[in-house]
């Protein structure tokens, strides 16, 4: 439950290979092995795409990431092909064979949802977008290896 | 004849007998004035060899103080078209341009205003050069730029193209933006769109402000 209320606030550290920030658009795009840090937790892909208010200072509104996505917090490292990062409803929606690694405990599956109040992730089957709840198009598998602490 | 004329005849006469005053003073003359007349002859035969000091001098061309640059100029102002025919200017404390084949001026707290969009846009820097030719700025040292709504850029060890409006960084670079600081190996900015771009290990931090949500 490493993920439990995340500061969503924090301060954002970027590391790219391009970093291009338009300012008018009030968007930054990054390429090239992407690497974001806030507060412990970490967000790398191959793309960027950060999404910002401007209101005096700066609200970062949601950060869309593709190609390799990997999300890591203390020991729990989740990984998919696209990632969206949603500041104001603090989510992180990974999607494409997403897979979750908690210490000894795997979770593969089509779409997975982490909440960064509670710390809870969700996967689910479906591989395409849509609100949870909706019966999905594509008819995904959840699989998953647990292990469990021997009891002598 | 009445007295008072024979007493002014007397005199008359008394004054032209010989031997009277008029006499002696005419022998006197007679021998002073020819004798300074020697003395004078004298004098100038032999003035130039006595005396030893130059009289006359010589203009020495390498002794007169001459200015070491072509141009020097306090409070300068230089304007020009942009690409779009819009007027920039640059304003510098002191501006100095060493000789006139070289057309770089080197200028000491400039102020470059070119025009955007959305109103003016201000460079400033303590210390730069202006390619003439080339219309370009090389800035040595910190420069901030800011526009009209508040967009402020601050960086070093740039150059600006004036009539581009664009600036590229000559190696390594760090620097502020509205969207945070950073650092980079190059950098390239247009400024009329206000795009930065970071090239080759960029780093960027983001605080945000507002309420931890």
């Amino acid at each position: 439950q490493s993920l439990m209320n995340h500061n969503s606030n924090a301060p954002v550290d970027y590391a790219a290979d391009r970093i291009e920030l338009q300012d008018r658009a009030n968007r930054v795009l990054l390429s090239g092995n992407v690497d974001i840090t806030q507060a412990g937790l970490r967000l790398q892909a191959a793309r960027m795409t950060v999404a910002y208010r401007n209101a005096g200072s700066i609200e970062i509104e949601r950060i869309d990431a593709n190609g390799g996505v990997v999300v890591t917090k203390g020991e729990e490292r989740a990984s998919g092909n696209v990632g969206i990062y949603d500041f104001n409803k603090r989510i992180i929606t990974l999607i494409g064979n997403v897979a979750l690694r908690q210490g000894g405990n795997t979770l593969n599956g089509g779409r997975m949802v982490i909440d960064l109040t509670t710390g809870r992730s969700t996967v689910d089957g479906r591989s395409a977008g849509g609100a949870p709840g909706q019966t999905g198009s594509a008819g995904g598998r959840v699989s998953g290896t647990f292990s469990v602490p021997k009891r002598d | 004849m009445t007295e008072r004329a024979d007493i002014m005849r007397s005199r008359r006469q008394l004054f032209a007998t010989p031997g009277s005053s008029h006499d002696r003073m005419v022998r006197l003359l007679g021998i002073i004035l020819p004798s300074a007349i020697g003395v004078l002859v004298a004098f100038l035969a032999l003035a130039p060899l006595l005396r030893n000091t130059e009289v006359s001098f010589l203009l020495d061309k390498n002794q007169v103080d001459i200015a070491r640059e072509r141009m020097r100029v306090t409070q300068a102002l230089y304007r020009g078209q942009d690409s779009e025919g819009r007027p920039f200017s640059l304003q510098a404390g002191s501006a100095v341009q060493k000789t006139s084949r070289n057309p770089v001026v080197e200028m000491s707290d400039l102020a470059a205003r070119i025009l955007l969009t959305e109103g003016p846009g201000v460079l400033e820097a303590g210390q730069g050069t202006y390619n003439m030719d080339s219309e370009q700025v090389s800035i040595i040292g910190p420069v901030q730029f800011s526009s009209a709504n508040g967009y402020r850029m601050v960086t070093r060890d740039v150059d600006i193209d004036l009539p581009k409006r664009s600036m590229v960084s000559r190696g390594e670079v760090t620097g502020r933006l509205p969207a945070g600081t950073f650092r980079a190996d190059r950098l390239k900015a247009d400024l009329a769109n206000r795009t930065v771009t970071l090239e080759g290990r960029a780093r960027l931090r983001m605080t945000q402000g507002g309420l931890p949500r």
